[in-house]
């Protein structure tokens, strides 16, 4: 599992499309992942669910390491169109949601949603761009609820009451108190690069706990270097 | 009873705007001269053989238009449905055309959102004729694949998704590529 970030490589060196994961802002213990490709215009660009209807597809901030896809050259060049297709198809944007079920693209590229609540967190909006296009990197039904998931997902629903119609939050609650399963950005993006997907979580624990480790050490370096840079 | 050209002997004079109307059908029964055909770009015609039955005829597509006015011809059996298809969404003219040129991002993209949009309007029937009439031969390395994983969740909808994955295995294998790599989760 090779790791890049612009200490040791370039974006502009990425094949095809790969896996971004960063810590954009060092003092918050929170990681955020998208899709990097190259698009139809040969400019890189950074495909990722940045928040409740913030469907962004910019290019990247030098926070973000970059790993390559476990895929050869011909699903790469399909999965790079799909993630533009995916961001032409949704600029209206794609709702937050800590609960992965009924929320994905697999019918036709657009965002669909069983409930009217239902949403993705960047993580899962990851898994369902794989899932959507028969790349099966995460074994679903073999995650489960863990106690301290509930932790962070009341978290982020402080923190989405400030912008989302009081409607989504009691959804979300509701989904918090029956239990959801919790997909961190770090686990998703090994079972991403890693062969012999799709992954339940006990493998992914020590691959992703490095990876963790790397994205702390790059944050970290990358505030010392740039110590005025902004937040993204 | 009436004779069957052979197709290739059908040849048509040229227009003067170098645009063909499609061929009247009275003008090819019992037929047995060589009439001039001269294709153009981006058409397709259907041609009839036999006026009492249309199962032999055929719809041409013209892929190559040179300086030279020399064309390649790609031929098609004749459905009801395929005719259709090609005058309802022009594109599908233009992916059979094009399919084995369509080999990065870029090309593909905008048949990419084609495909998507008869989908999302559930017009399966016309999307199990696009795939009904996929050649896998004259598709680029990556359409083997792509095409197949964009319809997928969709393939109980489409009879012939299935039958364009077995060809396209062995397709993939004709041209050196792994196939069960290649088209993992969906085999």
């Amino acid at each position: 599992m090779k790791v890049n970030s612009v200490f040791n490589s370039s974006f502009e060196n990425i094949d095809t499309i790969c896996i971004a994961i960063g810590r954009p802002r060092r003092n918050l213990n929170q990681q955020h992942i998208g899709l990097l490709y190259i698009n139809t215009s040969n400019q890189v660009s950074f495909l990722h669910l940045a928040w409740h209807y913030e469907l962004r597809n910019d290019y990247p901030s030098n926070k973000y390491l970059w790993l390559d896809l476990n895929l050869d050259p011909l699903n790469k060049a399909h999965l790079a169109a799909v993630c533009e297709m995916v961001y032409d198809t949704n600029k209206a944007g794609i709702p937050y949601g800590i609960c992965l079920d009924g929320s994905g693209f697999a019918k036709n590229g657009k965002y669909t949603a069983e409930q009217i609540y239902a949403g993705l967190t960047c993580a899962t909006f990851v898994i369902q761009i794989f899932h959507s296009q028969g790349f099966y990197i995460i074994d679903i039904p073999k995650w489960y609820h863990k106690q301290e998931d509930k932790i962070w997902q009341k978290q982020i629903i402080q923190a989405l009451t400030a912008i989302a119609p009081e409607e989504h939050i009691q959804y979300q609650l509701r989904k918090i108190q029956k239990g959801s399963a919790r997909f961190k950005p770090e686990e998703v993006a090994v079972a991403a690069v890693l062969p012999d997907q799709p992954y339940a979580p006990e493998p992914l624990k020590i691959p992703a706990s490095k990876l963790l480790d790397l994205i702390i050490k790059h944050a970290d370096s990358f505030e010392l270097k740039h110590p005025t840079s902004a937040p993204p | 009873m009436n004779s069957v050209q052979p197709f290739f002997a059908l040849t048509h004079p040229t227009s003067s705007n170098g645009v063909l109307p499609f061929f009247p059908p009275s003008k090819f029964y019992n037929n047995t001269a060589t009439l001039l055909f001269e294709p153009v770009q981006g058409t397709f015609q259907r041609i009839r053989t036999n006026k009492n039955s249309s199962t032999n005829d055929k719809i041409v597509l013209a892929i190559k238009v040179d300086r030279a006015k020399t064309s390649t011809l790609k031929i098609y059996d004749f459905s009801p449905e395929l005719q259709e298809l090609l005058i309802s969404e022009p594109w599908v003219t233009d992916f059979y055309q094009k399919a084995a040129q369509l080999n990065d991002t870029k090309s593909i993209l905008p048949y990419y959102k084609e495909i998507n949009k008869i989908i999302a309007e559930k017009k399966f029937k016309e999307c199990n004729c696009f795939i009904n009439n996929i050649k896998v031969a004259e598709l680029s390395d990556i359409l083997l694949v792509g095409i197949l994983r964009l319809t997928f969740s969709w393939k109980n909808e489409l009879p012939s998704w299935f039958a364009l994955l077995e060809n396209a295995k062995v397709e993939l294998g004709n041209r050196h590529y792994d196939s069960n790599s290649v088209l993992r989760g969906l085999i």
